[in-house]
């Protein structure tokens, strides 16, 4: 490979590598066609990317997308700062000639027309990292200016983990062309004062002045190393004086202001009115970063000549009871009675060790539904929204088949960092694992191959479990009814232990964990046949465990106990006793753990239409006489 | 029978708030002006003959004394008629909460006696699916899930059995209309501790059979046969 230029230089030029004979052509910017193209898509990556750069810090990311339009007199200067005469013009020309190239031969012919506007958008974001590092060095400026399908992003919860978002900027600029003008974090390896300034082009590959360039060309100043040619950014005041005459200029807070060079949308045919487009950025922010704006992680304004609006997680009616439920997600054994209830419950989730041996902790997310009114607008009717703690919404997620008659819902999965204000080990594992079980478009949790990477086998049941465990859990909540008791069914009892068919129970009703209790129950032909253990798990004097059986019906109220004929205990150092078809186990001394098993009266062979047998709740109620006597 | 159509509202939620104690026990009256900001048009603005309602809830509240359960079947067939609204708009519970607060809340307290401020309030902002619990609701919708046509006899017959209303239109079957027709016809000449026994059956034997597969014949025979367990274990 050559370079076209062999001494260093001072002010900005573009720069193109060039490539010798039999160097790869690019028809195009090949990760323009890895994700969808629609303006929803584009506000979504471009605010997970600031989203991701986030400083530690009280702070929210804010992020502005600022419409600018120019014409006459402004147009010309700004093309004059972008050096488009010199250093663009001939290479669009020629690729508009190309078969593939129509959007450039578009564009060109807009250029021509004297009084045609030029559009550009602005994406600047605050307090995040900015563009940090160097061209030779692992880095964000590295991962958005230098290379393709590479990411840099700053931590495990982040949200994007391909490097595909970023490209987004291009698809949606009529000449493949974005200008980086960034104030990078304040850090003691910080060589020079920003701001930074670099654009950056991803043309196809083309022939000029008999010399055959890849594509990838800078609006930069070049600086000659060991290893070649490199394009550098432009810093301080230099920076700062082609910013305001590129009107990218942005204030001295940490971050970066990216701009989108004749903003089209690569899906239209026409041109949206400015006004249409702000608030298409507005819901689509809403839409999909609700979560983060709700926790104050982020703010969102679009400008436009006219006005400045911030996005506000009130105004998407859409959005709304999502918003909601998210706020009243933590309300304990809510039922949801009257349209606008939220009641919610925690789906246990367990995950395989990381691929290096290192064990992960068991831990839960937060499932919540809210009853959906008449008043709410029902275009995510039956949705659950999925989300971590990046705040952005991977998918609203179609759950229509677990509502019935008017019982519709709107629901959350709140998972790792988004599941409490207060992060545990857990949610920060979880946080992780779901963040590599999303595909590059981020719009799915599945098997991917980065989760083949970092764990060992069991993701994918891991994740499935999860969604299973979901369903059920949503046909809990939303069956609940008002004032029947909240027993649950035997399928939702097993996947939800902590509520399951076991009670732990001591006298000071602590939520400490004192008894280690399994059981499980079945049918036999004409009785119940029950079998479990009892183990303290604290230093006792003595404990006792009543075991009951007790029908439920079709509402999940509770019925009439089936009575209890025996039960019979593994250990010496207890006695049993049934009384008022009720078993009660005693332990005194060494009892440490104790096997049982029983069985209920006969209630009919086969008798299942007659309403003797049906769904059976096991219950076990365990006390603790402790040394201390509490 | 001539008809007049007026638009029906619904009560918004802050409207809800304003219902006090003092208003649940009839101390504090709210009229129609306190409350105008609070009501709100119907989604595709459904009408109803509100001014026949009004005469026959009148006639019924002059003609009973005070928390005669006999309101209810000289009112349910007249509420549901009058009431000429499709299932969706009577899933909205503003629209009951409007009728029993702003239209008739005479009539919900000279039904209802106070006992609780938790009770009331069920009577005058209930509904939804709670099918028992709006003074109004209940009504439109027990007639609804027992008429046939213009045959309002088994209405009137269950609303004549406070057991049947309270044992079965209390559960969550009661949603499903084959079961509810099952259960009214074979329970309407039961004694109550039968009543009682059959539904608590019915509702656990729901647990190994999916209710919306039964038809209403699988209902009935179901209802049969738990009845004649019930009597066979009783001899």
């Amino acid at each position: 490979m050559t370079q076209e230029l062999s001494s260093r230089t001072r002010g900005a030029q573009w720069y193109f590598f060039s490539g010798g004979p039999g160097t790869p052509r690019y028809g195009d910017d090949p990760t323009k066609h890895a994700v969808d193209h629609d303006t929803e898509t584009f506000v979504r990556e471009v605010l997970q990317n600031s989203n991701d750069q986030n400083i530690d810090g009280d702070d929210p990311v804010e992020v502005t997308f600022r419409f600018v339009t120019l014409s006459g007199e402004d147009r010309r200067e700004f093309l004059n700062a972008l050096q488009w005469e010199s250093g663009l013009s001939a290479r669009i020309a020629t690729i508009s000639n190309y078969d593939h190239s129509r959007g450039y031969q578009r564009f060109c012919k807009r250029l021509e027309d004297p009084g045609a506007e030029l559009r550009l958008l602005i994406v600047e974001d605050r307090n995040t990292t900015g563009l940090t590092g160097e061209w030779d060095e692992d880095s964000n400026f590295a991962a958005l200016v230098r290379d393709e399908l590479y990411s840099s992003k700053q931590e495990d919860t982040a949200g994007g983990s391909y490097g595909l978002g970023k490209s987004v900027l291009w698809t949606f600029s009529s000449t493949s062309t974005v200008v980086f003008n960034s104030q990078p974090v304040d850090t003691k390896d910080n060589q020079q004062l920003g701001p930074r300034l670099i654009g950056r082009t991803k043309l196809p590959t083309h022939e000029q002045d008999g010399s055959t360039y890849q594509g990838a060309g800078w609006l930069c100043q070049t600086e000659e190393t060991e290893e070649g040619i490199r394009p550098e950014s432009l810093w301080g005041v230099e920076a700062e004086h082609l910013a305001e005459r590129l009107h990218v200029d942005r204030p001295a807070t940490s971050g970066t202001s990216a701009m989108v060079i004749g903003y089209q949308d690569p899906t239209r045919d026409t041109r949206p009115k400015l006004e249409d487009l702000a608030n298409e950025f507005l819901e689509a922010a809403v839409k999909y970063f609700w979560p983060a704006i709700t926790r104050g992680d982020l703010r969102v304004f679009v400008e436009t000549p006219e006005e400045e609006q911030e996005a506000d997680v009130h105004t998407v009616s859409a959005i709304r009871p999502f918003v909601e439920c998210y706020e009243e997600r933590h309300i304990e054994n809510g039922s949801l009675n009257s349209p606008g209830d939220v009641a919610g419950l925690d789906v246990p989730m367990k995950i395989p060790s990381r691929s290096d041996d290192r064990e992960t902790p068991d831990g839960s997310v937060r499932l919540a539904a809210r009853l959906a009114s008449p008043l709410d607008e029902d275009t995510y009717l039956n949705h659950v929204a999925l989300f971590r703690g990046a705040g952005m919404v991977v998918k609203y997620y179609d759950q229509s088949r677990v509502a019935f008659g008017d019982r519709n819902f709107f629901g959350v999965l709140a998972c790792g960092e988004a599941r409490a204000d207060r992060t545990i080990k857990s949610d920060a594992e979880i946080d992780r694992f779901l963040r590599f079980a999303e595909p590059p478009e981020h719009d799915e949790w599945e098997s991917t191959e980065n989760l083949r990477d970092e764990y060992q086998r069991g993701f994918r049941k891991a994740i499935d479990e999860m969604f299973d465990t979901l369903r059920d859990g949503l046909r809990h909540l939303v069956a609940r009814s008002g004032h029947t008791n909240n027993t649950l069914s035997n399928r939702v009892l097993k996947r939800f232990p902590i509520h399951g068919n076991v009670q732990r129970q001591n006298r000071v009703d602590s939520p400490s964990r004192v008894f280690e209790i399994k059981s499980s129950s079945s049918f036999q032909g004409d009785h119940w046949a029950f079998t479990g253990y009892v183990s303290p798990e604290e230093e006792f004097e003595k404990w006792t465990a009543e075991v009951s059986l007790t029908g439920i019906g079709e509402d999940g109220s509770k019925q009439d106990e089936v009575p209890i004929s025996s039960l019979t205990a593994d250990s010496e150092a207890v006695t049993v006793h049934v009384d008022d078809s009720v078993a009660r186990i005693v332990a005194d001394g060494d009892a440490h753990k104790v096997k049982f098993h029983g069985k209920s009266y006969e209630i009919g062979s086969g008798a299942f239409f007659s309403g003797n047998v049906g769904e059976t709740q096991l219950e076990i109620k365990a006390e603790m006489e402790t040394p201390a006597g509490d | 029978m001539s008809t007049e159509s007026y638009e029906l509202k619904r009560l918004t939620e802050d409207g809800r708030r304003l219902i006090g104690d003092s208003f649940l026990r009839g101390e504090d009256l709210l009229n129609e002006d306190d409350l105008s900001e609070y009501v709100e048009p119907l989604p595709g603005n459904p009408t109803a003959d509100l001014s026949a309602l009004d005469t026959v809830v009148g006639r019924v509240v002059l003609k009973h004394s005070k928390y005669d359960t006999s309101m209810d079947a000289a009112l349910a067939s007249n509420v549901h008629q009058h009431l000429d609204i499709t299932r969706r708009v009577a899933a909205d519970p503003g629209l009951w909460h409007w009728l029993a607060v702003v239209r008739h809340p005479d009539f919900v307290r000279h039904r209802w006696e106070y006992h609780s401020e938790e009770a009331m309030r069920e009577k005058f902002l209930g509904a939804g699916t709670d099918l028992y619990s709006n003074a109004i609701h209940r009504l439109w919708w027990i007639a609804e899930l027992t008429h046939e046509n213009d045959d309002y006899n088994r209405t009137d017959a269950v609303f004549s059995n406070q057991t049947i209303v309270n044992k079965v239109f209390d559960r969550w079957f009661a949603r499903y209309r084959p079961a509810v027709v099952a259960l009214c016809d074979e329970l309407a000449d039961e004694p109550s501790w039968v009543i009682d026994e059959t539904t608590r059956r019915f509702n656990h034997a729901l647990t190994n059979v999916q209710l919306e597969g039964l038809s209403q014949s699988d209902a009935r025979e179901l209802v049969q046969q738990i009845l004649s367990e019930i009597y066979e274990s009783k001899e």
